[in-house]
């Protein structure tokens, strides 16, 4: 057993996932990179569902408004109402195989692009609905380093 | 009547929605913004990294023909500027005895400073810069920003070392242009695409045809006159609509400058000088 308490591990992985939101790309690349904050606190909840609850979505939320300088509130929304999606099905995907967690990852990318859109639009920001559901693929291909990433530490 | 679960997403969502509210309409998380800014130049510097090192790597490990191939070139390309620049300032020369007789007190030559590109937005949302001039450096917020192009933007929040830019293809963004060949006004507005900018408000009888050259009208305060915006590369009716869809290339090189320049407007340029 790891002797790291899990919110160190957990902030661990949320520093990961922050690194990889921030990495340069190229402007033409840069509407395909998937929204690793979300991936890695929607792959902790599938891991460990008793552990989290909608307030780390809320925090994760929070500091995904301020890398990404959006106004605060714009992310965290996006992350509570995935996280109550994660929260509501975390029940049933812990019994899950890995073809089905895939699935449910495909379909919370989805979501939470779609969502994030939407509030988006409604701030009078444009956001190309073409990428969605590439990025939504994109954010699938990222699976196993994520799942691989949070099984492996005492998130 | 809810579940504890419920009434979290309840009270979580509304809080969220507050929260984007007062952001979005006041200015109170202003200085909550200033000290995120301040915690997060550490993790831009550790993501640029790979830039960095690629670009030292491209800057010191050329071969000496390919040194030599390029330092002819820039040889060529100063003495081309060099003959339009004795052209230009017989002009501008002309052109600042005409302003003088209008009594017109329109800056002519704009003081500037070379500014370098060190991070980007990291979302195609927001069509943002970071660079490196600050508040020590007379920077000061609505400052706008070229390159060797054209307009790039304007200064929308300045610290110390840094300040942050908002590109002009954002789509929170609007600026007042003319057509170079007419003189015909109309607001450039962003719209979250790097490579192309919308005319606001044209009407169908408007004189504008594919080609045209639009520079910033100096309207509003913001920039100043004269600058290149970009060019008509598109004019298209629309049915049911009373005004046409005029698309825009920018003329600045938005997703690919590194070294910029910070255009100080005449005010600006007295408050500076009286800084320093």
């Amino acid at each position: 057993m790891s002797l790291v308490p899990p919110k160190f591990d957990l902030a661990f992985c949320l520093s990961i996932a922050i690194l990889l939101q921030l990495v340069p790309l190229p402007i033409d690349l840069m509407g395909y990179r998937p929204n690793f904050i979300l991936l890695m606190v929607v792959m902790v909840t599938l891991h460990h569902p008793e552990r989290h609850d909608l307030k780390t979505y809320a925090v994760a939320g929070l500091l995904a408004d301020a890398i990404h300088d959006t106004s605060f509130g714009h992310f965290m929304l996006v992350y509570v109402l995935c996280g109550g999606v994660v929260s509501l099905l975390s029940r049933w995907t812990s019994y899950f195989g890995s073809l089905y967690r895939v699935c449910v990852f495909f379909s919370l990318s989805l979501i939470g692009t779609v969502l994030q859109g939407i509030i988006a639009k409604m701030q009078g920001l444009s956001t190309p609905i073409e990428f969605l559901p590439t990025l939504a693929l994109i954010s699938v291909l990222f699976f196993p380093m994520i799942d691989r990433l949070v099984s492996r530490r005492n998130v | 009547m809810y579940s504890p679960f419920l009434r979290q997403i309840l009270i979580l969502a509304l809080l969220a929605t507050g929260l984007l509210i007062i952001d979005r309409s006041t200015e109170w998380f202003k200085p909550a913004r200033v000290v995120i800014d301040q915690l997060m130049r550490p993790l831009y510097w550790v993501t640029n990294i790979p830039d960095n090192v690629l670009k030292w790597g491209e800057d010191n490990f050329v071969g000496k023909s390919e040194l030599i191939k390029k330092n002819e070139q820039l040889k060529q390309e100063i003495l081309i500027y060099r003959g339009r620049l004795q052209r230009l300032s017989e002009l501008a020369t002309e052109n600042l005895r005409l302003m003088q007789l209008l009594n017109a007190s329109e800056l002519l030559f704009d003081r500037i400073l070379v500014t370098k590109v060190i991070s980007v937005s990291p979302t195609t949302q927001r069509h943002t810069i970071t660079i490196d001039k600050g508040t020590k450096n007379g920077a000061y917020v609505g400052q706008p920003v070229l390159d060797s192009e054209g307009l790039m933007g304007q200064l929308i929040r300045v610290y110390a070392n840094h300040s942050v830019a908002l590109l002009i293809t954002d789509s929170s963004h609007a600026l007042p242009v003319k057509v170079l060949r007419n003189g015909v006004r109309s607001i450039a507005e962003g719209r979250a695409d790097y490579g192309r900018l919308t005319l606001r408000y044209v009407s169908p009888t408007a004189d504008i045809k594919l080609g045209d050259q639009l520079l910033s009208s100096g309207l509003g305060g913001r920039y100043p006159a004269g600058y290149p915006v970009g060019k008509v590369v598109g004019i298209q009716d629309i049915t049911g609509s009373v005004f046409m869809s005029v698309e825009v290339e920018p003329s600045a090189l938005l997703d690919r400058s590194s070294h910029l320049l910070l255009v100080f407007t005449s005010d600006q340029s007295d408050t500076l000088k009286s800084k320093l």
